[in-house]
Parts: C-alpha cells; sequence; structure tokens
C-alpha cells in the first residue's frame, strides 16, 4: 500500500508501505517448517531487522516461536545482505530458506544465477490448502526477442508442471519428469541456443517425454 | 491457461506423456488468456474470470509478456489471481542440475529451495 503525492513540484513524494500480520508471518513460516520436515530439516529465514527495525524483528519473533513447535527443525537467520553473499559462496549450507516478499524475489534470482539456470526457473504459487486452485509457472516471462521462431527454452515450463503434478499428490510423476528433464540437459545435442545449443523447443520438449517412460519407476 | 509461447505445448506434451506412464489422466481446460487478448479486448482475463478458475485444481500458466508492455499483466491477471485464490506461497526451487556449466568455483550437487510471501 501507499501513494504518490504533489506530482509534479519539489514537493512530489512517494510512499510504499509495508506491513506484516501475526497470520501472514505465520501461515508461511509453518508451511517451511513442514516442508523442510519433508528434506533435510533445517530453515533459514532472511531478515534485515537491524536496518528495518520495527517489521523484522516482528518476522525474527514469529520465526522464534515457530520454531519451538518444530523442535526437530534445525534453524538459523541470516541479514539479507550476509545471507545473498553466502547464497553465492555457500549454496549447499542452504536446505529450505523464507522470506519475505522483496527479499525472497532477489534471493531466489540471485540462488538460480549461482547454480547457472536463471532462464530454467519454474515456480509455483500455492494454496497450500487446497481451498483454491494453484498456479505454476515459469519464474520470467516470454522472450519476445525469439518469439515465433521455436527456439525458446521450454525446461521452466516442464519443470513447473512437475512441480504442479506434485502439489496434487502425484510425486512419482512429478519425480519422472524432473529427472527425465536433468537426463536430457546433460545431453549437449538437445539444448536450446540459450543454454549454447542448437536445438528447437519441440526437440527438447520430445527427447523429455521420450525419456519419461526411460526413468519412470515401475 | 496458455500464453502465445511455443513452450507451454511442450509442458502439456510432457505432462501428458507423464500422465500415460503413471496412469494419470489430466483433465484440461485452455483459457487463452494472453497479451494477443489484451491487446484486442483491452483485458488480459474477461471480468468473470476468476469464478471460471475457481473450481480448478490447479492452474498451469504460459511464460507471460509482449514487448514493451509489463505492469498490465500483473494488475489484470497475476496479482488478482495469486490475491483472490490465497496463494501466500512463492515457492522457487534452485537446484544444481547435471549438465549445466557453472562458472567459478563447484559446487556440490545439493538441492536448496526457497520460499516467500506471495
Amino acid at each position: 500500500m501507499g501513494g504518490r503525492l504533489y506530482r509534479h513540484t519539489d514537493s512530489e513524494l512517494a510512499v510504499q508501505e509495508t506491513v506484516f500480520t501475526r497470520h501472514g508471518c505465520d501461515r508461511i513460516m509453518r508451511y517451511a517448517f513442514d516442508l523442510a520436515r519433508t528434506r533435510r530439516g533445517h530453515v533459514t529465514s532472511a531478515t534485515k531487522s537491524n536496518g528495518i527495525i520495527h517489521a523484522m524483528p516482528f518476522w525474527d519473533e514469529r520465526f522464534a516461536l515457530m520454531a519451538t513447535q518444530f523442535p526437530d527443525v534445525r534453524t538459523d537467520q541470516y541479514h539479507i545482505d550476509i545471507l545473498s553473499a553466502h547464497f553465492v559462496q555457500h549454496p549447499d549450507w542452504f536446505d529450505v530458506v523464507v522470506a519475505s516478499n522483496l527479499f525472497g524475489d532477489i534471493l531466489s534470482d540471485l540462488g538460480a544465477a549461482v547454480v547457472g539456470s536463471v532462464g530454467l526457473a519454474p515456480s509455483a504459487n500455492l494454496n497450500p490448502e487446497q481451498q483454491y486452485p494453484s498456479m505454476f509457472e515459469p519464474v520470467h516471462g516470454s522472450a519476445p526477442d525469439i518469439a515465433g521462431k521455436g527456439i525458446a527454452n521450454p525446461i521452466a515450463q516442464i519443470w513447473s508442471g512437475a512441480m504442479m503434478l506434485r502439489h496434487l499428490g502425484e510425486s512419482k510423476a512429478a519425480l519422472a519428469i524432473e529427472r527425465a528433464l536433468e537426463a536430457v540437459l546433460a545431453r549437449p545435442d538437445v539444448r536450446t541456443p540459450d543454454l549454447g545449443g542448437k536445438a528447437h523447443t519441440r526437440e527438447v520438449g520430445d527427447a523429455i517425454a521420450n525419456e519419461i517412460s526411460v526413468v519412470a519407476e515401475p | 491457461m496458455a500464453s502465445d509461447m511455443s513452450v507451454v505445448p511442450e509442458g502439456l506434451r510432457v505432462l501428458e506423456a507423464a500422465g500415460r506412464s503413471h496412469h494419470i489422466t489430466l483433465d484440461l481446460h485452455h483459457f487463452d488468456w494472453s497479451c494477443q487478448t489484451y491487446l484486442k479486448t483491452g483485458r488480459m482475463m474477461p471480468e468473470d474470470g476468476l469464478d471460471q478458475l475457481r473450481g480448478f485444481d490447479a492452474i498451469y500458466l504460459g511464460a507471460v509478456g509482449y514487448p514493451g508492455r509489463g505492469s498490465y499483466l500483473f494488475v489484470g491477471l497475476l496479482i488478482p489471481i495469486r490475491r483472490a485464490f490465497q496463494q501466500y506461497v512463492n515457492l522457487r526451487p534452485v537446484r544444481l542440475l547435471r549438465g549445466i556449466r557453472v562458472a567459478g568455483q563447484r559446487l556440490s550437487a545439493r538441492t536448496d529451495r526457497l520460499l516467500h510471501r506471495a
């Protein structure tokens, strides 16, 4: 929320408010802890409570409180500046990272860049309670400069589909897609130009679809 | 829901292949709510768009975007969907994939995931 006043004058100002609520913080943190339990049991919180002196200490309090409900989950927290540096230098330190909107936006692209795959990144916009539909899409938008040429990289779109299947309870099928796309990515002859190859979009999709029958568990 | 890009058919092709090998039937409904629709009608989605989507289990969205245009797709499509459907988790995996060359230091093949509030 926010607004602008006194446009086109020397007094022009812009205000952007951040509102954190107990309900909003707790529900995302609970999701993070539950997710960590299915993985390596570690949650990291991104904060900046030494600078953002109202909202971030509140975020930290809610994180500490949520952690008491998950004594089996290891936790840590870092200010966003040093966390960004750790993402570059020690990405393997992290399992699940929970962050508010802006920090999360930044860290996710940074994380993807570190592993060399910004253009490959999928995303899920989840309503975990499944009261409403969830939405699955590539992180980055279309590439208008190559539109219509049939050489766009479909990996992020395909990977987003795997995330969707997992959310719908079909985790074996999701895993098969992920294994298939990873196997195909390891083949230099089936890469689109953004990855230095010469393949067309359709060839990559076909290769992954064919690979699924190979990697699927019986 | 799909947009104008060639990647969505590949996503659907792979989903169908996974469905066949795992005995899953996907009931797919296509909504052509794209930037082209916006250019023709002035809206990314119809006025009752959210009601049309509400009964589905999931929305599979293609890459959206068009040269020179940006904020309307968030205001007209993505943000209404994320808010109305309480999509408060934005989940983004970060994974070192085999076959992707990464400049600089060696990385161990650990997966980490990132999530944040919508």
